[in-house]
């Protein structure tokens, strides 16, 4: 017989990672060579397998697929439209129409000043395979750049569309907001196709807020295709980042969000929300660095498992030496229903610093039965009691949302999704 | 008041150990190194069966095949297992019936420690299985407690005396391929004490051993094995104290607990093992598997630890909550000071329906050390309408120190219930303002505050016990505490 040789299981990618021309796209791949599929021996992907997404092959992203496009949403936006992961500027509305604001194709600034100055500075691709990946060879993905002092004016609305399985869509965004900016986006991963659980998003964004700048981030994934998410993030002196993720689809979902509070009174807020059946694994890692004095954050996680669904959280907050007078405080809180559900949670604190107060807090349980008993008395069906305390349950992470228009629309989508719970 | 606290802290990280001194008794030593032959050379030793040997081979061979794991958040040079000495026992192993006919210089370590076998046999009813490195020197109380059938011995008398037991319940717990060290104990383990306490039997006094590493350069490695039987009842203390070392000394311990059928244990441990001087030099290397099992219904295992010793800390005593309705619990003060590092908490496995654990970890941070808790808490897919509540605290003193937390929860079953907090802060400088302001000085408020913390871990110790963690907590952040 003759001897088998390894096959590198990432075979199946590699094809369409190569002869990009981004910058730092050879390293990156040279980097996606040497690193190993991360397998449950991995700390960071102990629960969540990966394994599997590279036991198919993969098509390039199709760019130029024709869409039915979703109603808009029932608010002012600017809507930027990505399908399978590349610009389309026939579908999006106007972007030039504020002064000192740039929203457009990555791609095609990325010889610009700002841009290279920035780009790939803060994810590194010598440790996260998908984040080696991403660099090697990005489809596209949204420049979000806020001159000094602007405020923009609308909510960015970037949507991003699948359209088919077996695609490999690797979304790249930029975000600068300099100094005293602000900056609101809501962006939402949505599918035309049932198919789409065979396609694999791998995607990576940038934010830097500068001093005294603000950044408000919406993200929504309810679509079926597999997410793999990197979103790293600096926050400068003064600056506040927020971000809240809400995941009602997928197949296999991973959000990492790697947060560096680099200057004094930075803020950060992490807030999510998962409604996880069928067999949807969601897995949401999040890093928050402090790395200076007098910089706070702020973690809200909260979850309803239900079916073959598997949710995972992982929460690290860690307080550099002197990084003094710190305050961080996260929760996450659980409630499982169906005997199949499954939960792993794993909230660390990390501390170097004396004068800080930092807690965490994790729970996991099911609908209180009293609530419910107090409801069926009054006449409430058992269905209805479940959601109006499932419901409430979510409360007060939607109330944490600012936006009031995109709060009222989350809201009705979340509260459609618990009647399928 | 800032300066205050920061002298109070200077002194607490340059406090020595109090306790370091070296007792001169001859002592019988195997050849440095491991192998097959120093295997056989212990077990020899100590006349032990084929059956014993064979068992002891194994896990030798198992040994060989692991890796040395390195996942804990702890930092210490390579070490090289072969230049260690495996079997050291006192060479006059006296045989005596009082304390009378003691080796003098033996009494007076005891005496220098505080903690004497006089003072120790007047405080109700304790009795002592001292061991002096290795070998069980002294065994008291024998007779009070052979009245009701209970069996507590040292580990190679049950050996010879019991095999039935040893053989049904040795490993059960730990099993030899459990971890790294856990196999090196199995093939290696020099004594230890064995207890067995009869169905429907209240164990009638605490039961109590002294462990102490005394011989330069020796690894010891005790094992423990404690069996309730249905429906009876345990009160189990174990302390430690160490004399000053240069060279590392590494405690591979292994402690297993068997409830059986509405049996509780309830196990207490005072740790001080030398913990090195202040830049680190020295200081025992604590690497023990600690684990009970709720076998039967209703069971419940206690674990209580106040840890102030040791260069490294590395252990986790854990709960199987098998039988349905059982009951685990963890209670744990772990204080590191200078360049101490501990990786403690616990693991609450849940596989009975019905079955509760409840954790409480306390740790304080000083000087330049690094402090973690790691625990499990696995609720598993039969375990319907479990529970559990944990909190970790930690408090830092200084700001060279760390205080970590690493809590793993896995859920698999809609009906349980999981609950974790934790803290981290300093002492609030309005708290010690409070206390100043009525008259108590800097360092009795810290005092104050430092015992209040811990309150609810301490006031789990048996009385006598308490009394010791309050002093053994005194000495390690002296300065600042009572």
């Amino acid at each position: 017989m003759s001897t088998m040789t390894a096959i590198d299981p990432k075979a199946t990618v590699l094809p369409l990672l190569e002869g990009s021309a981004w910058p730092g796209a050879a390293e990156a791949l040279e980097q996606v060579h040497g690193l190993p599929v991360p397998s449950i021996k991995t700390e960071a992907w102990k629960y969540t397998r990966v394994g599997k997404l590279f036991n198919q092959p993969y098509a390039a992203p199709k760019g130029d697929a024709n869409v039915v496009m979703p109603a808009r949403l029932p608010f002012e936006v600017t809507r930027v439209v990505f399908v399978n992961g590349h610009f389309r500027a026939d579908l999006s509305d106007d972007l030039k129409g504020q002064p000192h604001v740039v929203i457009d194709s990555l791609q095609h600034h990325l010889s610009h000043g700002p841009v290279r100055n920035h780009y790939g500075h803060i994810t590194p691709v010598n440790e996260r395979l998908f984040s080696a990946m991403n660099a090697a060879a990005p489809t596209d993905g949204l420049l979000l750049l806020v001159f000094k002092n602007t405020t923009v004016e609308k909510p960015v609305h970037v949507l991003r569309i699948t359209t088919d399985g077996g695609q490999l869509i690797q979304p790249r965004d930029l975000f600068l907001i300099q100094e005293g900016a602000k900056a609101e986006v809501i962006e939402e991963h949505i599918s035309l196709s049932s198919e789409v659980t065979s396609t694999l998003v791998n995607s990576v964004r940038e934010s830097y807020v500068a001093e005294g700048a603000e950044l408000l981030v919406h993200k929504l994934q309810r679509d079926a295709a597999a997410h793999i998410a990197q979103e790293s993030v600096q926050v400068d002196a003064k600056g506040h980042y927020s971000i809240s993720t809400t995941t009602l689809e997928g197949s296999l979902v991973r959000n990492d969000i790697n947060v560096s509070l680099s200057g004094p009174e930075a803020h950060a807020e992490l807030n999510g929300v998962y409604l996880l059946n069928g067999t949807t694994h969601c897995d949401n890692h999040t890093y928050i660095g402090h790395d200076v004095p007098d910089c706070t954050s702020d973690e809200l996680y909260k979850g309803i498992i239900a079916e073959k669904g598997t949710g995972v959280f992982n929460g690290k907050v860690y307080v550099k030496q002197d990084a003094q007078r710190t305050r961080a405080y996260q929760s996450n809180a659980n409630i499982l229903q169906g005997d199949d559900a499954r939960i792993f949670a794993k909230p660390e604190l990390e501390i170097y610093a004396d004068d800080v107060k930092c807690s965490h807090g994790c729970t996991i349980g099911r609908l209180d039965e009293k609530g419910l008993f107090y409801l069926r008395s009054r006449g409430v069906s058992e269905s209805e009691a479940r959601r109006m305390l499932s419901h409430a349950f979510m409360t007060d992470v939607l109330e944490r949302i600012t936006n009031e228009d995109w709060r009222k629309h989350l809201a009705s989508l979340i509260d459609a999704k618990l009647e399928t719970l | 008041m800032a300066q205050d606290t920061d002298d109070i802290l200077r002194e607490v990280t340059s406090k020595e150990y109090a306790y370091g001194f070296i007792t001169a008794i001859e002592s019988d030593k195997a050849a440095k190194g491991l192998s097959e032959d120093i295997v056989r050379f212990i077990s020899a030793k100590k006349n032990e069966p084929e059956w014993m040997l064979e068992w002891r081979l194994e896990a030798y061979r198992i040994w060989q095949k692991m890796e040395e794991p390195h996942w804990a958040h702890v930092h210490y040079p390579k070490i090289d297992y072969q230049n260690a000495y495996y079997y050291s026992a006192p060479k006059k192993k006296p045989t005596l019936n009082s304390l009378d006919e003691a080796d003098p210089e033996l009494i007076a370590t005891f005496e220098k420690l505080g903690i004497s076998m006089e003072e120790q046999k007047r405080l109700a009813g304790v009795a002592v299985d001292i061991v002096f490195d290795s070998v069980s020197v002294k065994t008291t109380f024998q007779a009070a407690l052979k009245e009701k059938g209970i069996i507590f011995c040292s580990f190679s008398d049950a050996v010879h005396e019991h095999p039935e037991l040893i053989k049904k319940y040795l490993g059960s717990v730990v099993p030899r391929t459990d971890n790294y060290f856990a196999a090196l104990n199995s093939a290696v383990f020099s004594d230890g004490s064995f207890c067995y306490i009869p169905p429907g039997v209240r164990c009638p006094m605490e039961l109590s051993t002294y462990f102490r590493i005394n011989e330069a350069m020796t690894g010891q490695f005790e094992r423990t094995l404690l069996i309730a039987d249905e429906g009876a009842y345990v009160s189990y203390l174990e302390g430690c104290t160490a004399p000053i070392r240069d060279e590392h000394q590494l405690h591979a311990a292994v402690v297993e607990l068997v409830a059986l059928k509405d049996a509780e244990i309830k196990y207490s441990t005072v740790q001080n093992w030398y913990p090195g001087d202040k830049d680190g030099k020295g200081g025992i290397y604590n690497f023990v598997t600690k684990r009970g099992m709720c076998l039967g219904d209703r069971s419940k295992i206690s674990w209580t630890q106040v840890e102030t010793g040791s260069a490294i800390t590395w252990k986790y005593p854990s709960c199987v909550l098998k039988g349905d309705y059982s009951t685990g619990e963890f209670y744990s003060v772990a204080v590191t000071n200078n360049r101490q590092q501990a990786d403690t908490g616990t693991k609450m496995t849940h596989i009975g329906k019905g079955t509760k654990s409840t954790i409480v970890s306390k740790g304080i941070s000083a000087g330049f050390s690094n402090n973690s808790y790691r625990g499990l808490v696995k609720i598993g897919k039969g375990a319907k309408g479990a529970r559990n509540f944990s909190q970790c605290d930690s408090l830092l003193l200084g700001d060279r120190c760390g205080a970590h937390t690493f809590p793993y929860i896995e859920s698999e079953n809609p009906t349980a219930m999981v609950e974790h907090e934790a803290t981290t802060s300093k002492i609030g400088e309005d708290q010690i303002f409070y206390l100043n302001q009525r008259g108590i000085e800097t360092e009795k408020a810290v005092s104050l505050i430092v015992n209040g913390y811990c309150k609810e871990v301490l006031n789990q110790l048996p009385m006598e016990f308490a009394v010791e963690a309050q002093k053994l907590l005194a000495v390690s952040l002296e300065g600042s505490v009572g």
